[in-house]
């Protein structure tokens, strides 16, 4: 009954208050390696924001700072109007449900077929069997996956690994979603069908937060665009195209 | 909630333990081996200590009385042994000199040499004697010196005075057999236990990035712990059974090459009469095995 408490104070909150905002936030490693100096924005519900800089600028720590995955070394990360390093490490899992996750890689289980791999998110945050039967195949639909449920990962093509990732990250209707380089290892074709996908989960409400280093799509989709050059936030603009 | 996600989370343990079949394969077999180990390990302890007592019951001494002590007088002091009901002897058995006489007759077989000697003396040679066999073997050396003592104008002497010697080395030898099979059979414990214990870690390690995922994908902690948890217990179950398996075949196949080794008992016997000790330790064991081992080697990557 707690968790609720949590995710409904989440819910609320996030209405009136900006919705995930960084505050002068740095990570650095023990080594003194600084992968993210001073940034700070905002991004309101609803918004879809693209991270756009070179492989190794700090795109991927940013997104896991927001996830909670790492810890800021200094400043504050919020959402709502929490500070999430203040949030209880056993209550993580339940903050985490606030959003969904694509990679690079579609880091699906291995074992699992398509199907189990959608179904494991609502699994885990146990949802009963009924609501599961009805809602995969309906995602699987949407992601164009019907036909392919019951293989496993390794015997499906990068592309369709990749909209069942995306299928699993907003089944569970997830508040933001989160990702990464996830069009890395696709042709322009299926890159091109993971956008569409992205834009359509934006437009029923779903906070969008895409890293890439593919200037081109960014280009395409004419959104709101950060830029991040070694580990500063350079250029934040509404709605641009990115022109170097 | 809690009951559907628990039922959950151990179907994932059967689903990961089924579908990893290489993986199971290759722990079960280790386990398996191990497993064996440990349970030849307590068979053999066990057939050790009841060996030793098979040979501590066979010793004991005599004690002999002077020839003119009637038998009354000596079944009187058997009687008021028995009677005592002393914690150091087991058994109190009288063998008259004709008895004697006939025992020593049919040991000495066809030997003409004594057959001539026992004509020569023309009567029976031999004292009445009682045998007393000691509940411990430590014990003989007290029974000697009480009947020394207490009866000392009765007997002429025990055999314990002759004896001495073999019986107290007969004594360490067992003690040193019984302290050199607690000390392998540890030792057998200890490394059978570590190498279960790698194997499962490995079998872990080899799913270490599932683990980060099914965080990532709003698993709490403990849902990505029953199943390991579940499965390491399945490891154990299936290994156990094996293991026994194999211990009940190799047990009858070496049964008659032991024979005469383990005095009267032969082993297929000891192990009927210890199954029950031998599955159970093993079966506990390879949960337990499976169960620690798991728990702990899951820990590390759930630490963040």
């Amino acid at each position: 009954m707690r968790f609720d408490i949590v995710m409904l104070y989440y819910f609320l909150v996030g209405r009136f208050m900006s919705f995930i905002r960084f505050e002068n936030v740095s990570k650095s490693y023990a080594q003194g390696a600084i992968i993210l100096d001073d940034i700070s924005f905002d991004i309101d519900q609803g918004e879809f924001v693209t991270i756009i800089g070179a492989s190794g600028v700090g795109k991927s720590t940013l997104l896991r700072l927001i996830y909670a995955e790492q810890k800021a070394s200094s400043g504050r990360v919020l959402f709502g109007d929490k500070d999430i390093s203040l949030i209880k490490k056993k209550l993580l899992p339940f903050y985490r449900r606030n959003f969904g996750t694509v990679f690079q890689d579609s880091k699906l289980l291995e074992n699992k077929t398509i199907y189990e791999n959608v179904a494991y998110a609502l699994e885990v945050q146990g949802k009963g069997n009924a609501q599961i039967e009805e809602e995969v195949p309906k995602i699987l639909e949407i992601v164009g996956l019907s036909h392919q449920y019951d293989k496993y990962p390794h015997q499906v093509s990068g592309g369709e690994a990749q909209r069942a990732s995306l299928a699993r990250a907003v089944i569970h209707r997830p508040r933001v979603l989160v990702a990464d380089e996830p069009t890395g290892n696709l042709d322009p074709d299926a890159t091109w069908n993971i956008m569409q996908l992205l834009l359509k989960i934006n437009e029923f409400g779903t906070t969008v937060i895409l890293a890439t280093h593919d200037t081109q799509t960014v280009d395409h989709i004419n959104r709101r665009v950060m830029v991040i050059q070694e580990g500063r936030l350079v250029s934040d603009k509404a709605q641009s195209k990115y022109a170097g | 909630m809690k009951t559907l996600k628990f039922a959950r989370a151990i179907k994932e343990g059967f689903l990961s333990f089924y579908r990893d079949k290489w993986l199971t394969l290759a722990t079960i077999s280790v386990m398996t081996l191990t497993l064996f180990l440990i349970g030849m390990t307590v068979f053999l302890g066990l057939a050790v200590q009841e060996t030793i007592t098979n040979i501590e019951k066979r010793i004991n001494i005599s004690v002999y009385f002077n020839s003119d002590v009637k038998q009354e007088r000596i079944l009187e002091i058997q009687k008021t042994l028995e009677d005592q009901k002393l914690k150091e002897i087991e058994r109190v058995e009288f063998v008259s000199r004709a008895e004697a006489l006939e025992k020593f007759k049919e040991l000495s077989g066809e030997d003409e040499d004594i057959k001539n000697a026992l004509d020569v003396v023309g009567e029976n040679p031999l004292p009445d004697a009682l045998v007393i066999t000691a509940t411990k073997t430590s014990n003989y050396e007290t029974i000697s010196e009480f009947f020394e003592q207490q009866y000392a104008e009765l007997i002429s002497t025990t055999s314990f005075a002759k004896n001495k010697g073999t019986i107290s080395e007969i004594r360490d030898r067992m003690v040193f057999v019984r302290n050199a099979t607690t000390f392998l059979s540890i030792m057998f414990v200890a490394i059978a236990g570590l190498v279960t214990f790698n194997t499962v870690r490995m079998s872990i390690y080899a799913h270490r990035k599932q683990f980060e995922v099914m965080r990532l994908v709003g698993a709490s902690n403990t849902y990505v712990k029953i199943p390991v948890i579940f499965e390491g217990i399945l490891y154990g179950l299936v290994s156990a059974v094996l293991a026994i398996i194999i211990l009940f075949i190799t047990v009858y196949l070496v049964d008659p090459f032991a024979k005469g080794l383990l005095s009267d008992a032969n082993i297929t016997d000891i192990y009927g009469r210890q199954a029950i000790t031998v599955v159970f330790a093993v079966l506990i064991a390879s949960i337990l095995l499976g169960m620690g081992s798991s728990y702990i080697a899951i820990r590390r990557y759930l630490e963040k």
